[in-house]
């Protein structure tokens, strides 16, 4: 089944899922249903480094949102 | 006669002794796992035909019948101009990929291998195997004394003369090396025997296996694509698993912790790793349509899915794709049996060929009606979110059963499935590829040409 996701971050950066690009940071996309690992492309500049999420059950509607925080804001 | 007999004697008696050195072809091994070299979509120049239009085509199996049908689908396409970003081009120069099974793959790896000058009328295409009676070689070549000897061994078969015959009327020594750069992406089918699996002819493929693709000839993986079961001996792949430093993809992982959510995801990662089992040494294929009979599964595979190493999904999450056009070459027949008009039980032919073919058909039907689904719940997201990216989505299907006059379907129906057919069945084949692909409401939308009024643009 088709998944939808949105992750947030504070610039457009390229979402790596699995460990290949996917996606946009900011702009919703979709993904298999299941486990997967998501990162962002360099530089490796945010937390956590990466994170694994099962995905299930969204919509277009109401898709799964992620957070990566910069940490250049953090401090 | 006594020199015919002589002669015979004598074959079989060179045969017999050729026999004990005659195998089949060692596939090299890959020395060291790269995913910067090798047969990979990734790699293939994009200079000439970028993403931004991507046109897959899928050609299915049934022999002659099928090939004839593809090649009347090329046709057509090379007659046909688009305007891409105000630049006229020619349909068949921007088709990325090509995924076939059996018949399909004859036309389907010849043009990758030759490009447009397959549909010049001095083709050997035409000469060496559409009007050829290839099937009468094959049988010749069987039964020839000289090949009795070289069939005792256990490690040379039938599939072995069949590669033979391949590369003397069509593809020559040319390997998966000498494909080059240059799309489209060639994706020849087979089904791997101990798994009933789709097994593809593609480096990422065999990287588990770390054997090497380019190396081996095209007119092998037609073969083993074709591999109609027990008309051919099952063909044999080696496989050196663990020597390659091989670097399983990170999916693999959360794929086989999920069972539960994606058992098809699971059941993928389960059958990569069964490539790396030690043990492993060979991998017996057998026709690609035991499997897949439509060549759709990987592609239909790229579209959900942003595992596989040339994912679709990813393509238009990362915005490149904006034209995605998917164009189904479905060469399936169906003529009438006679048996239900007599009360005797069919006979064991008929039989036989219920239990091949039935089981094909209905997965056929099966993954066509999940392309229509995966690409009508696409279509609708992005009706229902405009955040999500909006590519324009073409599904087009070609089939006989298309075709509105009863009489004209039924003849296409009722064709054989060999590689055999008469001059005029081939000809008829040719333009009906063409005219179905022509009369397409979504081949129409993609290409501009004027809509029949009232109906809609490319149903789902």
């Amino acid at each position: 089944m088709d998944e939808f996701i949105k992750v947030i971050f504070t610039t457009r950066r390229k979402v790596f899922v699995d460990g290949n690009p996917a996606g946009f940071t900011n702009k919703m996309f979709q993904v298999e249903t299941g486990q997967h690992k998501f990162d962002l492309g360099p530089e490796k500049d945010y937390t956590p480094v990466e994170q694994i999420i099962d995905v299930v059950g969204t919509t277009p509607l109401d898709p799964m949102i992620i957070h990566f925080t910069d940490e250049k804001e953090e401090s | 006669m006594i020199r015919l007999i002589r002669s015979v004697v004598a074959l079989t008696a060179l045969g017999m002794i050729l026999s004990s050195c005659a195998s089949f072809p060692t596939n090299p091994r890959l020395n060291q796992y790269d995913k910067s070299k090798g047969y990979r979509y990734g790699l293939l120049d994009k200079s000439d035909n970028g993403d931004d239009l991507f046109i897959i085509l899928t050609f299915s199996g049934g022999g002659t019948r099928a090939a004839a049908l593809s090649y009347g689908v090329l046709e057509k396409l090379n007659d046909t101009v688009v305007k891409i970003n105000g630049e006229e081009r020619n349909l068949l120069k921007e088709v990325d990929v090509i995924s076939s099974v059996s018949g399909g793959s004859f036309t389907a790896a010849y043009f990758t291998l030759k490009g447009p000058d397959m549909l010049k009328a001095d083709s050997p295409f035409r000469d060496n195997f559409l009007y050829k009676d290839v099937e009468g070689i094959l049988k010749g070549k069987l039964f020839n004394p000289y090949n009795w000897g070289r069939l005792l061994s256990p490690s040379f078969g039938r599939i072995e003369i069949a590669q033979e015959v391949y590369q003397d009327l069509l593809f020559g020594t040319a390997t998966y090396g000498d494909l080059g750069r240059r799309k489209p992406f060639l994706m020849v089918n087979a089904t791997d025997m101990a798994k009933g699996s789709q097994f593809t002819f593609i480096q990422s493929q065999l990287d588990p296996m770390c054997a090497d693709l380019d190396p081996i000839p095209i007119a092998r993986a037609v073969a083993a694509s074709s591999n109609f079961p027990v008309a051919f001996t099952p063909l044999a792949l080696n496989a050196y698993p663990t020597t390659c430093k091989y670097v399983e993809p990170d999916w693999t992982k959360t794929a086989l912790n999920d069972v539960e959510n994606n058992p098809r995801r699971y059941y993928r990662a389960r059958a990569l790793r069964t490539y790396q089992e030690p043990d492993r040494k060979y991998v017996h294929l057998l026709d690609g349509g035991v499997s897949d009979n439509i060549g759709l599964r990987g592609p239909l595979t790229a579209i959900r899915s942003g595992d596989v190493a040339w994912s679709i999904l990813n393509k238009i999450n990362l915005e490149e794709i904006k034209k995605l056009v998917i164009i189904v070459v479905d060469a399936k027949n169906q003529s009438v049996p006679d048996f239900d008009q007599k009360p005797s039980a069919p006979g064991l032919i008929s039989i036989v060929n219920t239990i091949a073919t039935t089981p094909l058909d209905n997965n056929s039907a099966d993954t066509i009606e999940l392309l229509r689904d995966t690409f009508r719940r696409r279509a609708d997201a992005q009706k229902m979110q405009p955040d999500l990216y909006q590519a324009e989505l073409y599904r087009i299907y070609i089939g006989f059963d298309q075709i509105k006059n009863e009489q004209e379907r039924q003849k296409f129906l009722d064709m054989e499935t060999n590689f055999n057919l008469p001059r005029d069945q081939v000809n008829d084949l040719r333009r009906i590829g063409g005219k179905l692909l022509q009369r397409s409401d979504c081949f129409k939308s993609l290409t501009g040409a004027p809509m029949d009024p009232g109906k809609p643009v490319c149903p789902y």
